[in-house]
């Protein structure tokens, strides 16, 4: 850092020709010349570095004194380099073009980083900060970060804190997400568990309620499991929960026609690159649209970034157009069959949830120029559901 | 003969209240940092620099600093900083 200081100062190596140079360098001391890296040349005089102030000193000290003689050996730094370019009036301007521009470029904001957001996605934070002024390319003398903080509550509602640190052209936003309120069971709202679909239940755990069904029952949609009635005592109605697990039996079927399109590449292609700059897109082609009638469109950001890992603010927006027709083709059967058989189980998977398929078979039909897959399967899944007692079942209850 | 017993009182003093005696007498304080640095304050100058020895004139005594590839790499009237590869620092009255 010393280094970079003294370059930026100027500084100059300097030999100190006296019979005794410890003399000089006593004089120097005592003048307050500010020096460093001494030591004794060859010829016996002192070599030493000093700043621009310190060499002014030294001249003066050298003169005063009739001691010692000064020559530079060297002279390095900023302010020598600026005297030796002083007539080159482009190389000047430029210079302090980009110390303008550096300087500009310092106070608009190109790069956000969201940080502490789990749920809440990244972009939905970005698109609010947007709405509220605060993008890439804008400002940072027009940004208020409590007001836009405050704000940014109101617009996202499942954050509960956010921050906005202001690291010169870098905005660091830091967020807290709500902790979502657990669901509260209002023990006091009778409530029985029923079933949501026909199975044979192979396993029941009443957590609280009176459990109406055993394993190897067979249940129908809507029969009570776990009642809401206690018949212990006088009997009371309490708030009945608990898991019922029941293997159920699925018959899932889909069709699809043997005749379709497909895509085809005519194996025209065709680019062009745009760049994005502080949020403003430049187009580096002329025409623009599709250039296609039919055609698929690939696009890649990619963000420039220093080999440190700073980012710039510049975007490389690449896309190609790769042109296709629609020809006319026949799917395969097994084709057909193998696509069926995959949505088939995807459909099942969600009808189950948590639950998991015991033994499936899938069963194949073609026709018609038509292919129909049937899957049957048997699983075990949830089928309890809670559900308030209506008031004339609280009723029937109490005269029950 | 008043200026040494001048001094002798001095040190009293300062022995007596427990003061720093380069704040009271400017006697020097040598700080010798590893075996690459050494901190010298209250010098009055230096007697002999080099590669293997400087000298500095202290309040009544000498530092001598012995070493090899020793430089001064720092210098004001009442401070100085040598750097090298120090072997040994001697008080010579």
């Amino acid at each position: 850092m010393g280094a970079v200081m003294n370059f930026i100062r100027g500084w100059a190596r300097v030999e100190l020709t006296c019979r005794y140079s410890e003399r000089a360098v006593n004089i120097c001391a005592r003048n307050h010349v500010e020096f460093w890296d001494l030591k004794r040349a060859d010829s016996g005089a002192a070599q030493m570095s000093v700043s621009i102030p310190g060499y002014l000193k030294l001249r003066q000290a050298a003169g005063e004194t009739g001691a010692f003689s000064v020559k530079i050996v060297r002279r390095s730094g900023v302010p020598f380099f600026l005297w030796r370019i002083r007539k080159r009036y482009a190389l000047l301007a430029g210079l302090l073009a980009c110390l303008f521009l550096t300087g500009l470029s310092s106070v608009y904001v190109w790069q956000i980083d969201v940080v502490g957001n789990e749920t809440v996605p990244t972009s939905q934070i970005l698109a609010a900060l947007k709405k509220e002024g605060v993008g890439i390319g804008t400002c940072v003398l027009n940004i208020t970060e409590s007001l836009v903080a405050n704000r940014m509550l109101l617009d996202v509602p499942e954050l509960s804190f956010i921050t906005l640190n202001n690291h010169g052209s870098r905005i660091e936003v830091i967020v807290r997400e709500k902790v979502a309120k657990p669901e509260l069971y209002d023990r006091d709202v009778p409530t029985g568990v029923y079933a949501r679909k026909a199975g044979i239940i192979s396993e029941i755990t009443a957590l609280e309620g009176w459990g109406c069904v055993k394993a190897g029952d067979t249940v129908d949609e809507g029969d009570t499991l776990i009642s809401a009635w206690v018949p212990q005592g006088k009997g009371f109605l309490t708030h009945a929960y608990g898991s019922v697990r029941a293997r159920t039996w699925y018959e899932l079927r889909l069709k699809m026609p043997l005749a379709a399109d497909r895509k085809a590449y005519t194996g025209k292609k065709r680019a062009r690159t745009a760049i994005i700059l502080g949020g403003k897109r430049i187009n580096l082609y002329f025409m623009g649209g599709n250039p296609y009638t039919s055609c698929d469109k690939m696009t890649t950001y990619e963000t420039l970034t220093l080999p440190g890992g700073a980012v710039l603010p510049v975007t490389v927006v690449r896309e190609r157009f790769e042109e296709y027709e629609r020809t006319p083709a026949a799917l395969s059967p097994e084709e057909a069959e193998r696509i069926l058989s995959v949505k088939l189980l995807e459909l099942l998977e969600q009808e189950i949830g948590d639950g998991w398929i015991v033994s499936r078979e899938f069963e194949t039909e073609n026709r018609d120029g038509a292919v129909t897959v049937t899957l049957r399967a048997e699983c075990v899944e949830e089928i309890g559901v809670q559900r308030e007692l209506t008031e004339e079942e609280i009723a029937a209850a109490g005269q029950g | 003969m008043r200026k040494k017993r001048g001094g002798s009182a001095l040190l009293k003093a300062v022995e007596l209240f427990d003061l720093p005696g380069e704040a009271g007498l400017g006697v020097p304080r040598v700080t010798v940092t590893g075996a690459h640095t050494v901190h010298v304050e209250n010098h009055r100058g230096l007697l002999e620099y080099g590669p293997e020895t400087i000298i500095a004139n202290c309040a009544g005594l000498m530092v001598k600093i012995r070493g090899a590839g020793l430089e001064i790499s720092a210098m004001s009237d009442m401070e100085l900083v040598v750097t090298g590869k120090v072997a040994g620092v001697e008080f010579i009255s």
